[in-house]
């Protein structure tokens, strides 16, 4: 796995004024490292949504197989897996050791942790988005149309979604809602109004071309779901 | 770069005709559209329990209860926006928002604005006058950011620069950025606008975007996308700007969620776009400014012969099934706002003027109305807008007076005479050949004109003898013979009486009767139309059951109510003819059912049917004319693609805009040829001649018969037979 070399002279300006700009990062080395981050005794921390409070309808059985084909048919791979820790071998091979930046909420799980971010070793985030990876965390996944909340607010968590192009989001089973309805009643029904909230179904993409249909136009070009728990935790 | 200028319409009619790549690819799209558009709602339905009806009546529902207290919701999304950071300002006119914009910019020092796509700052033309602020706006949706390269508009409401082929895109991103695109390559051009962009996004002091949904309760506003330039418009300037109509209110943000569901699958038949943004207020260190435009919506909140076009959620879908549409895409058929929707709200944001070049083409099929996921009565808005513009002052005086003159009975019998003997030179075995009227008659040969009308033809003609016993034998029928029949077509007049006396009918033709009015409705002339409304329901009041072998007509009848809105009297007598009047495919099924099989004559013969437009759509007959004959007969009916497709006749529109009623009726033509049918049937006559005088002008071996011509001639073999 080869790591890729920032752009010469314009471009390298141009993206040391950018990260002056969205401040700092947090920049993670894939492989190894990576699975060994992503451990479920941080499950916890890397999702704090029950604290945020809202009722959240959830049905029972067959969610979960109707989230991941509508996912899958909107271009975005779903994984299930008992902890984050079992998925990391597939995340690590999804990130192709890409340097990774993460979203606050999930860097505050890794924190915690004796991982390298050496910004010096590691490439810098490209914010041409051409190389990078993201990962986001998801508080709800809607299985009539295979789509994943975020609800990041500040500039630097959303740009990890918007600029990487290729974006891992890690949600837990128990967040599925059946429809847009139920997700649409648990933003009502939260004591305070998200600043942001977006659902993301699978790649950017575009079809303004004589109706062509291109993936990867402003946001990721590749999505992999990863929502770990059992049945059990609905 | 030099900003958009919109052309007159005729320029932009003639340009759009010129440029054979729009009809190409808006066939095929709205024909790809049709079944992914199916495939959304079907699922749609599945997912809630509710059907398509249900469904858009939900919507169009939740948008009123908004209108109804409009005030209250304004003040309740401000309030809200504001609590969460926005700054929010109500502007009546476009003028206003533009200024504000302008200011903002001004006192920030921002020079250059990123837009994601919104309607709402084309219809105040933002773009011109940033420009002329000096001021540089930069559209990041593909499509836009392609038209504006191009220094054009967009042409349609969800897809702008769907008119452009892709050596054009090629050859335009070229030039400008100044290097070699392969036009075969669409992914190298959409990367190249990624890092184009990419650059703008990170510089621009304002973002700038439309809003699909304003939700009251929260004051968050809700935006769809597929590519992601919206969400990076709205994150990454210092300042984010909403433009939004206040017509964009919905009360919760589940309700904005229910509305994408159906806003998706009329749009591009998605499930849901890749990205639903809802946003409340800017993010942590940014400054958001919402600007709410009124520019005409109270005054069409106060029309209500326009108020429901306020539920739109500019989907486009009645653009996609939009015949005409499909033939010059939307600087054609449309001004700023293009389509069905856009000319109905075209006066209100604009100028009735405005409206007036393109409303012409709308051949009123009423398929719009069909899709509309808001429940808009789009088919009767489009009638309503023809009527505003031809009876504006010192406008269309050529079109009232041949109304005038058409109102007259008599006149009307002594022209078609007049008409069919100065006609005879030009006779020949398949039709007219009239030189001199070439843009009407080189792809539509004129059938030829007979000397004998309908009623002439029936007066003492002796009844025939009844096949079996109906429901309505014995009885008075009285047939509505319809003027187009009576006089280009006495054969189908003909035919339908034979086909009731066979019933055992007792068939009346009374011979005060005209015309039900129809083509001065259609043609705007309100004031015609009322004036032979009301002889033909003087004519017909004495009968209790009346049957017309012309579905229009009774369309026409049901609008009736429509022409008398100040008269409690006629709007009366106006719905006890309406309630009598039955069209012939729907009595021969009903009342007039004769035994199955009765018209089986054993020859072998196959057939297609087309549906008469407004059948289809305003009357909802669905299978009505195949059900009847595979009743009656034999014949093998094959089958017609597109069959509830338009033929392009529309009335006034095949004469004042011949060129697009020609490309709708070689649509059609083209089924027709692919079925290899011997014989075409359509329910209504003035098609039925359409059709033929084109199948005649193409050479096509196919005969254009109404099926009541086509059910008397078995009829007649099948009592040859007998003797």
């Amino acid at each position: 796995m080869g790591i890729r070399r920032g752009r010469s002279g314009g471009r390298s300006a141009m993206r040391l004024a950018l990260c002056s700009r969205f401040g700092r990062w947090w920049r993670i080395r894939v492989a190894e490292s990576l699975a060994g981050i992503l451990n479920s005794r941080h499950l916890a921390a890397c999702m704090p949504w029950a604290a945020m409070g809202g009722c959240l309808v959830t049905s029972d059985g067959g969610l979960w197989e109707e989230f991941a084909v509508h996912a899958r048919a909107a271009g975005a791979d779903a994984l299930r897996q008992p902890t984050l820790a079992t998925a990391a071998g597939q995340i690590a091979e999804f990130a192709e050791g890409l340097p990774v930046a993460a979203t606050s909420v999930v860097s505050r799980a890794v924190a915690g942790l004796d991982i390298e971010n050496d910004v010096h070793t590691s490439p810098a985030l490209d914010w041409y988005g051409l190389a990078a990876a993201g990962i986001v965390s998801a508080p709800l996944l809607v299985a009539e149309t295979g789509s994943t909340l975020l609800l990041d607010d500040s500039l630097e968590d959303r740009a990890v979604s918007m600029l990487a192009s290729k974006l891992i989001i890690v949600s837990n089973v128990g967040r599925l809602v059946p429809t847009l309805h139920e997700a649409g009643e648990w933003l009502d029904s939260l004591p305070h109004t998200p600043a942001y909230a977006v659902f993301m179904t699978g790649p950017s993409r575009t079809a303004d071309i004589e109706r062509s249909l291109s993936i990867g136009v402003q946001g990721p070009s590749q999505i992999l779901i990863v929502a770990v728990g059992n049945d059990s935790d609905r | 770069m030099k900003p958009f200028e919109m052309k007159p319409f005729q320029e932009r009619y003639q340009e759009s005709l010129a440029d054979k790549m729009i009809s190409r690819s808006l066939l095929a799209f709205q024909r790809d559209w049709q079944l992914s558009r199916q495939v959304a709602i079907q699922r749609a339905e599945q997912e809630t329990g509710k059907s398509f009806s249900e469904l858009r009546g939900d919507l169009a529902a939740t948008k009123r209860s908004v209108r109804a207290e409009w005030d209250e919701r304004i003040d309740q999304f401000v309030t809200m926006a504001r609590g969460a950071g926005a700054k929010v300002v109500r502007c009546g006119t476009g003028e206003e928002a533009v200024r504000y914009i302008i200011d903002l910019c001004r006192r920030r020092g921002v020079t250059l604005v990123v837009k994601g796509k919104s309607m709402a700052s084309e219809e105040i033309e933002l773009n011109r006058h940033l420009h002329a602020a000096g001021i540089t706006p930069v559209e990041t949706d593909l499509g836009e950011w392609i038209l504006q390269l191009a220094s054009q508009s967009p042409s349609h409401l969800v897809m702008p620069a769907i008119h452009m082929p892709r050596h054009q895109v090629a050859e335009l991103l070229s030039r400008t950025l100044g290097r070699l695109f392969d036009p075969d390559d669409i992914p190298s051009m959409v990367r190249a606008a990624r890092v184009e962009l990419r650059d703008a996004f990170l510089s621009a002091g304002v973002g700038l975007t439309g809003a699909n949904a304003l939700v009251a309760q929260t004051g968050s506003i809700l935006l769809v996308c597929n590519e992601g330039n919206n969400r990076m418009c709205v994150a990454l300037p210092p300042i984010h700007v909403v433009v939004a109509g206040i017509e964009k209110l919905v009360p919760t943000t589940r309700d904005a969620l229910e509305q994408v569901r159906l806003l998706t699958a009329s749009a591009t038949g998605q499930h849901i776009t890749t990205y639903v943004n809802l946003v409340a207020g800017p993010r942590p260190g940014q400054e958001q400014h919402i600007v709410l435009v009124d520019n005409g919506r109270r005054d069409m909140a106060a029309d209500p012969r326009y108020v429901d076009a306020l539920s739109c959620i500019r989907c486009g879908a009645c653009a996609n099934v939009c015949p005409p549409y499909q033939v010059v895409g939307g600087h054609g058929f449309g001004h700023i706002y293009t389509g069905p929707i856009g000319l109905v709200i075209t006066p209100f944001h604009h100028a009735l003027d405005d409206a007036a070049g393109p409303q012409a083409l709308c051949v009123t099929c009423g398929a719009c109305s069909t899709v509309c996921p808001a429940d808009i009565p789009l088919a009767e808005q489009l009638l309503s807008l023809r009527s505003d513009v031809v009876t504006r002052p010192k406008s269309h005086r050529l079109r009232r007076v041949i109304f005038a003159a058409f109102r007259r009975r008599r006149l009307v019998a002594m022209l078609v005479k007049i008409g069919a003997v100065a006609s005879l030179p030009f006779r020949r075995r398949s039709g007219l050949q009239i030189p001199l009227m070439r843009r009407h008659t080189k792809w539509r040969t004129p059938p030829v004109l007979p000397f004998r009308s309908a009623r002439q033809l029936l007066r003492n003609r002796p009844a025939r003898p009844a096949v079996a016993q109906t429901e309505i034998t014995g009885k008075t029928v009285a047939v509505l013979l319809q003027c187009v029949s009576d006089r280009l077509r006495p054969h189908v007049a003909v035919s339908t009486v034979e086909l009731l006396q066979a019933a055992g009918a007792l068939v009346e033709t009374p011979t005060q009767q005209h015309c039900c009015g129809l083509p001065a409705f259609d043609g705007g002339d309100w004031r015609s139309a009322r004036k032979m409304a009301e002889q033909t329901i003087t004519t017909f009041e004495g009968h209790d059951l009346i049957v017309t072998p012309a579905p229009s007509c009774v369309v026409m009848v049901h609008e009736y109510r429509k022409l008398f809105e100040d008269s409690p009297e006629w709007l009366r007598r106006a719905a006890r003819l309406a309630d009598r009047t039955q069209d012939l495919i729907s009595c021969l099924l009903g009342p007039a059912r004769l035994p199955e099989g009765s018209l089986a004559t054993g020859e072998p013969i196959t057939i297609c049917i087309d549906r008469f437009c407004q059948s289809t759509n305003v009357l909802r007959l669905g299978h009505r004319t195949e059900n009847l004959v595979r009743h009656l007969t034999d014949a093998v009916v094959a089958t017609l693609a597109e069959n509830e497709v338009c033929c392009g006749f529309g009335g006034s529109t095949s004469f004042l805009a011949p060129e697009v009623s020609q490309q709708i009726l070689q649509r059609k033509l083209r089924c027709i040829a692919e079925t290899r049918a011997s014989v075409v049937l359509s329910d209504n006559p003035g098609c039925v001649l359409h059709i033929g005088a084109g199948a005649v002008a193409a050479q096509l071996q196919v005969e254009a018969l109404h099926p009541a011509e086509f059910l008397a001639d078995r009829l007649h073999r099948v009592q040859r037979l007998a003797k």
